[in-house]
């Protein structure tokens, strides 16, 4: 049997009864970083990198039992060998390597290989069977460098500051507020930070993350004046369902952009009836996809989250490599 | 129709000056078939039949699959450059034309090569103008007048979008004489970066709730059990004689799950028959063409 298979739970390691990012409840989770998709409630146990602790208890309660590791430290289980390697993908994240009699696997959980000066930069590690997301696995994603996309969010903000109307950024509380937060010119204005954003904040800073200097709105909007700070030169950085709520409304009129990977494709753009779309995304693109798989030297590669039967299909026409489709795996074995 | 110079953006392509006429409409000297540049651009990628389908499918259009593919722009593009392919065109081959169309695209951005091909290919610009301004990706709110409505609708059919029954779909049905006519669309689920689609509080216990109430499989989707109503809030909302539903939306947006719905106040209710938005109250109100104070 392989060291991981698919289960209907997850990537599971049998060896080291040890599940990998799970879907449901188990014993013991190894959970590659803290994004709701990757980290559940209810596990007895997690395994996650030193710098995930903070944002994992912020998400999934104080109390849970979790055990960390920093990068190229290794445990073993029973035998098996697991040591973290880094994503790049947000902070915190990190691949799973995983040896055993021999056989290496490597599951990378989300990644990209381009660094953003944040997140400590992916590290390419030799292996048999390589797992790769494949969130924008199409050519058509291949992202910008992200300075030119700083410099774009900039010039946005400083425009609309000229115009005295606030500037309000979509970004999901974790990795990508805190990336933006790095590269934004305060010489504009405050960032203001959403309360859950700020909460995500004070955990990385926390755990060793500096993003520059930031204003927390938890206590609301018509706060900010009290203390001076001018909104209509501020850029306020808030996940997209704080625009729903009565927490927006003191801003009157504002100008709205989002930070995506699918703001690429202009039918996205036109989703959320955003002024600007920039696109930036924490996951790799088209060309970061292959260069990763094929720095692995892997021939065996599984891929899951996203186009992945596209990218599976085109490794093996293109690189004739063994890849195949996880979701496809854990389908079978579900109706098992 | 937004002609250039009332869209005068600030990241319009300055290539664009060049070929305005008087009343601020672009020319183009030179025509070059959508086929002809798909194989250029194709040929230069080494993208495959099938995975430029897929690129396609995604994209929405050929046009924009075509931009994108061509990756980063390299910059550094001028009027000039335009200018000397006119000027030439007819006297050069078919590698050479291929050579200036590729050079052109790979500097420009992805907005820019948007409009380059669909200005060579002969097709209309108006609508593209309007859409993006010539520059970046914009909303569509600030550049037309739209309508936009809520409605009570009510969940007919879902499609999954991947195998983990993360991400779905949505179709949605107004009601029609004792039935539910499907109209609406919307997306749900995790959005892969941690987040969720429609931002929802409770949006992961309706993917739960969708992934337990799938029923028989049509094609690529699924219906459910039908007795769930959401509030939506449609924008861009026309009348559309090609639409099934005789109108259309642009965005479609789930402000709330109704969650059960016979305790919910409806305040546009057909009859006493339900508390889903009829589509005959949809038409009644969308402006008809006739008042919308449209010119040419
Ligand atoms: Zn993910
Ligand atoms: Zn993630």
């Amino acid at each position: 049997m392989a060291l991981v298979t698919f289960t209907p739970l997850g990537f599971y390691c049998a060896q080291a009864d040890l599940y990998i990012d799970p879907l449901r409840k188990v014993s013991k989770a190894l959970v590659t970083h803290a994004h709701s998709d990757h980290a559940r409630p209810g596990m007895q146990h997690y395994l996650c990198h030193t710098q995930s602790v903070n944002i994992l208890k912020l998400r999934l309660g104080q109390r849970i039992s979790v055990q960390s590791m920093a990068y190229g430290e290794s445990v073993w289980m029973n035998g098996v060998e697991i040591t973290l390697f880094p994503a790049g993908h947000v902070p915190g994240s990190a691949q799973v390597r995983l040896i055993y009699k021999g056989e290496v696997w490597v599951i990378s959980g989300d990644y990209k290989t381009v660094g953003d000066g944040l997140t400590p930069a992916f590290e390419a590690v030799r292996c048999h069977h390589f797992v790769t997301e494949s969130t924008f696995g199409l050519p058509i994603f291949q992202w910008r460098d992200q300075q030119t996309v700083f410099d774009d969010i900039n010039a946005w903000w400083r425009e609309n500051a000229s115009a005295g109307k606030p500037s309000v950024l979509l970004g999901y509380s974790l990795g990508k507020a805190q990336r933006i937060l790095k590269y934004l010119d305060r010489s504009v204005g405050a960032v203001v930070c959403h309360g859950a954003i700020a909460a995500s904040n004070i955990a990385l800073q926390e755990s060793g993350f500096d993003f520059g200097e930031w204003k927390d709105a938890s206590g609301g909007l018509a706060s900010l004046q009290d203390r001076g700070i001018r909104t209509e030169e501020s850029l306020i950085v808030c996940p997209p369902n704080a625009l729903r709520s009565s927490w927006i409304s003191p801003l009157g009129r504002y100008s709205l952009a989002n930070c995506s990977g699918w703001m690429a494709v202009s039918k996205s753009g036109d989703w959320g009836g955003v002024d600007r779309g920039f696109v930036l995304s924490d996951h790799a693109d088209w060309p970061q996809l292959l260069e990763a798989v094929l720095a692995t030297g892997a021939e065996h590669v599984h891929v899951t989250h996203g186009f992945s039967e596209v990218l599976s299909r085109y490794l093996r026409e293109t690189h004739q490599l063994n890849a195949d489709v996880v979701e496809k795996g854990m389908l079978e074995m579900q109706g098992e | 129709m937004k002609s250039m110079n009332q869209s005068d953006r600030l990241n319009r392509p300055v290539w664009c000056d060049a070929f305005l006429d008087e009343g601020g409409n672009l020319i183009f000297p030179i025509k070059v078939s959508v086929n002809t540049m798909k194989g250029w651009i194709l040929e230069r990628t080494g993208i495959s039949a099938w995975l430029f389908i897929e690129c396609q499918r995604f994209a929405g259009s050929l046009n924009e699959a075509l931009a994108l593919l061509m990756g980063t722009s390299t910059g550094g593009i001028t009027a000039m450059v335009l200018q000397h392919g006119f000027e030439r065109w007819d006297t050069w081959t078919d590698s050479e034309r291929k050579e200036w169309f590729l050079f052109l695209l790979s500097a420009m951005e992805v907005e820019e090569r948007r409009l380059l091909m669909s200005l060579l290919s002969g097709r209309s610009n108006a609508t593209l103008i309007s859409k993006y301004g010539l520059g970046k990706i914009s909303s569509v709110r600030d550049l037309k007048e739209t309508t936009s409505i809520t409605v009570n609708a009510i969940l007919l059919y879902v499609r999954p979008i991947d195998r983990m029954n993360t991400q779905y779909e949505l179709t949605f049905g107004l009601y029609k004489e004792e039935g539910y006519t499907s109209c609406l669309r919307a997306m749900l689920g995790e959005d892969g970066m941690g987040g969720w689609l429609q931002g929802l509080d409770d949006e992961p216990v309706l993917l739960d709730w969708i992934t337990d109430n799938l029923g028989e499989r049509i094609g690529p989707i699924r219906s459910v059990t039908v007795s769930e109503v959401f509030e939506l809030q449609c924008d861009g909302v026309e009348l559309s004689k090609r639409h099934k539903a005789g109108f259309k939306a642009e965005s479609v947006r789930v402000l709330k799950w109704l969650r059960n719905a016979e305790n919910a106040i409806a305040p546009l209710t057909a009859g006493n028959q339900s508390m889903v938005t009829s589509l005959e109250w949809v038409r009644d109100f969308l402006p008809k063409p006739q008042d919308s104070g449209q010119t040419g």
